[in-house]
């Protein structure tokens, strides 16, 4: 305890430019040092290397320990102590201006991760730099005290979040006009809701110009008229240079919101990059988790053995540099292929623009941006449409429809890239949901050239609640019947 | 020192929550602000009560003599007493934001320091209706208040950082400090005049650093001497709780945030 605390006043270093700079070391590591100036120079807001933390509690049922249990130990061996590993190795950076979401589900070390980069805990293990004011939401009323009117609440909170008098006094107008809370502004703030709460602390935060926005679960309990000034507002800070982590258990709002995502899988790295795919990545395992809970009660009895991740990663060798290689099983899963034609972007247009909400009937084009790398003469492309739940809703591809003409095409391209469409003239008539794309190219037999899962997650959108899954183009009409007629 | 530059750029949060302590103390009764100093004046009645008519000391004007040592000796165990649950009870502060928990400890020592500046107040209309002959050596030694007073709070405040360290891991600290303080009240001359210890064993006597400070405040509020003996001990005491109070904040400050 003694000689992390003496390492951290070692290393801790402030420098003119940063308003906080935190520099720490873990115990005994020798990892490369990175220098602030070199951290600034990269445009790198984040940094964490290596990062480790487990908490350690005496095993009393309280939770801490009395004097007496403490003496009683002191000649029976050791306390026993309940070891929990919050976080194990996690590095990644973060650039600046950069919107980064954390999911994963409880006790994943999200918040542990947050009040890490806050500087609340230590790290055990590894390093984190960070460049610039940070400032963070974590968990409601934080830093509030409750008994402290709202008035109050913003003048202290402001100094901690690192505002000072006249700033605050400054801004105290716009604060309170952004929260909407000038009615209860002088009210302790125990007697605010949680929605007031985190407009209060939302509010606070987005004024007090920090470089660094920790966001933690705080959004969820505002409602859908503040959370969208929220995000305006957060992109519009976004747009000024701010960089912000988020972290909910609202996927929705995590695909919209960042640009980046990180799972965290019980406290080790599950996925990192872009939205969609972390978030196809956990779902797929909290389905996969599902489905082994399944297994095992059905088989309660029986052995039965767990199944592992890795026994039908085929393409694990064949990843290429420019791939995301993210080094997880779920991400080989989720494309394989020799890589001979292999696709560079899907988009979903409509209307000229590219949209990932859609009415039920509402026309739109897949487009498909892809490069041949090889000269291949078997060609064929296939498109799946998943519901959220892995249901196929529809699978087909250019041999199933016998589309010579295109396959050809294909074959007889010169050029290194090309585009593919697939036009939908009367919508996808199904019912309101999200739906997963997966596109593929791949020869008769079925063998891929490049095969992506959920390649984009997209939202039908439809007033009607239709029940089911497909609501195809239909009417109903009424006509008389001809046995009627006397 | 780290703390006091944290002190000092925290200060407005320092002066909040002291205000607040004060605010809140006594809310929502009628009296309000007036039972600051009502408080010591009915404990001044009591022990009046029992010591000069019950138990029959003969002292003159025991009930200023007591109040000069009541005053000092409610600051001192308030604030530590306050003190050895400020950070426990810091909660959210502690565990959901950066916040320099020793703050929580030094705005409970301020929000006492400010309390007894008032009922001084009392005490100085009590020391002039009071049977003394005051000399202009008196008004002299009058000066030391501030210093003694600020011995007392650099004293307090590093006591009360020790115990609101170890609190949070050892919540037995809070009861034992409490007994503890109960027994110091009767080790230092509060009750009891300080005429009632033998000449030759005052020195001893003030090796509790507790008793050393009430005698002190009894050197500078009444007519007598102030000894340098009793001021350098205090200086001593106040300069090691610090110090030491310090220390052990540093030692465990990192881990308040886990053990909460």
């Amino acid at each position: 305890m003694s000689s992390s605390s003496q390492n951290l006043a070692e290393t801790s270093t402030t420098t003119p430019g940063a308003k906080q700079s935190i520099k720490c070391a873990g115990v005994g590591n020798g990892h490369e040092k990175w220098t602030v100036a070199a951290t600034k120079a990269n445009g790198i807001a984040i940094r964490v290397k290596n990062l480790s933390k487990s908490f350690h509690r005496p095993s009393v049922s309280e939770g801490y320990s009395s004097i007496k249990s403490l003496l009683l130990n002191l000649w029976r061996s050791r306390a026993p102590k309940v070891h929990f590993q919050a976080l194990q190795d996690i590095s990644f950076s973060i650039h600046k201006g950069e919107s980064v979401g954390i999911i994963g589900s409880n006790g994943s070390g999200k918040s542990t991760l947050l009040k890490i980069l806050t500087g609340i805990y230590r790290p055990d293990e590894g390093e984190v730099f960070t460049c610039g004011q940070i400032n963070s939401l974590i968990e409601l009323g934080a830093g509030f005290h409750p008994d402290f009117t709202g008035r109050e609440n913003i003048m202290l909170g402001g100094v901690l979040m690192g505002m000072n008098k006249q700033e605050l006094n400054r801004r105290f107008d716009e604060i309170v006009a952004f929260s909407e809370l000038s009615n209860v502004i002088d009210c302790p703030i125990r007697t605010y809701s949680s929605g007031m709460y985190m407009r209060l602390g939302f509010s606070l935060a987005v004024h007090s110009d920090p470089e660094i926005l920790l966001i933690d679960e705080v959004l969820a309990v505002g409602d859908a008229k503040f959370e969208a000034k929220c995000r305006d507002r957060l992109l519009e800070m976004k747009r000024q240079g701010l960089t912000f982590i988020l972290v909910s258990h609202d996927l929705g709002s995590i695909e919209r919101w960042c640009d980046r995502a990180i799972w965290l899988n019980r406290g080790v790295m599950g996925a990192i990059g872009t939205p969609v795919y972390v978030i196809g990545s956990y779902r797929e395992a909290l389905k996969k988790e599902e489905e082994v809970e399944q297994l095992l009660k059905a088989k309660a009895n029986s052995q039965f053995e767990e199944p592992e991740f890795s026994q039908d990663s085929r393409a694990k060798d064949e990843l290429e540099d420019d791939c995301p290689k993210l080094g997880s099983e779920l991400q080989e899963r989720l494309r394989w292929g020799d890589w001979r034609v292999k696709i560079v972007d899907c988009q979903i247009i409509r209307d000229g623009e590219a949209r990932l909400v859609l009415g039920s009937e509402e026309s739109f084009t897949i487009m498909v941006r892809a490069e041949v790398h090889d000269a291949v003469s078997d060609i064929g492309m296939g498109i799946a449409i998943n519901r959220s739940d892995d249901t196929l809703i529809m699978g087909t591809n250019t041999f199933i429809e016998s589309n010579a003409e295109f396959n050809n095409g294909i074959t007889g391209i010169a050029q290194r890239e090309f585009i593919a469409e697939v036009n939908f003239p009367h919508g996808l008539q199904v019912v309101s949901g999200s739906y997963y794309l997966d596109i593929a190219f791949h020869d008769s037999a079925g063998n891929s050239y490049d095969y992506i899962r959920k390649i984009l997650e997209f939202t039908i959108r439809e007033a009607r609640q239709y029940h089911g899954l497909v609501c195809s183009h239909h009417t109903f009409s009424l006509k008389p019947s001809p046995n009627s007629r006397s | 020192m780290e703390i006091i530059k944290e002190s000092i750029k925290y200060r407005s949060l320092l002066l909040a929550l002291t205000n607040r302590y004060l605010v809140s103390r006594y809310r929502g009764s009628f009296l309000g602000f007036i039972w600051t100093i009502l408080n010591p004046l009915l404990l001044m009645l009591i022990y009046t009560l029992v010591f000069r008519y019950f138990m029959r000391f003969q002292v003159d004007n025991y009930s200023v003599v007591l109040l000069c040592g009541l005053l000092p000796w409610t600051l001192i165990s308030a604030s530590i007493m306050e003190g050895a649950t400020a950070i426990s009870a810091g909660g959210q502060l502690i565990t959901k934001s950066l916040f320099p928990a020793h703050i929580l400890v030094s705005s409970r020592v301020l929000s006492n320091v400010v309390n007894m500046a008032y009922s001084f107040l009392v005490l100085a209309i009590f020391i002039y209706l009071g049977d003394f002959t005051f000399t202009l050596g008196y008004f002299l030694e009058l000066l030391f208040l501030p210093i003694v007073l600020m011995l007392t709070v650099l004293f307090v405040y590093g006591v009360s950082l020790i115990v609101a360290s170890m609190n949070v891991f050892f919540r037995d600290i809070q009861h034992l400090v409490g007994n503890l303080l109960n027994l110091l009240f009767f080790l230092a001359p509060v009750v009891y005049p300080i005429s009632e210890i033998p000449e030759r064993f005052l020195p001893i006597y003030s090796l509790n650093p507790f008793a050393n400070l009430v005698v002190l405040y009894h050197q500078v509020l009444l007519p007598g001497p102030i000894l340098l003996y009793n001021v350098g001990l205090a200086v001593f005491y106040a300069v090691l709780a610090f110090i030491v109070g310090s220390y052990v904040y540093r030692l465990k400050r990192e881990t308040f945030s886990e053990y909460l």
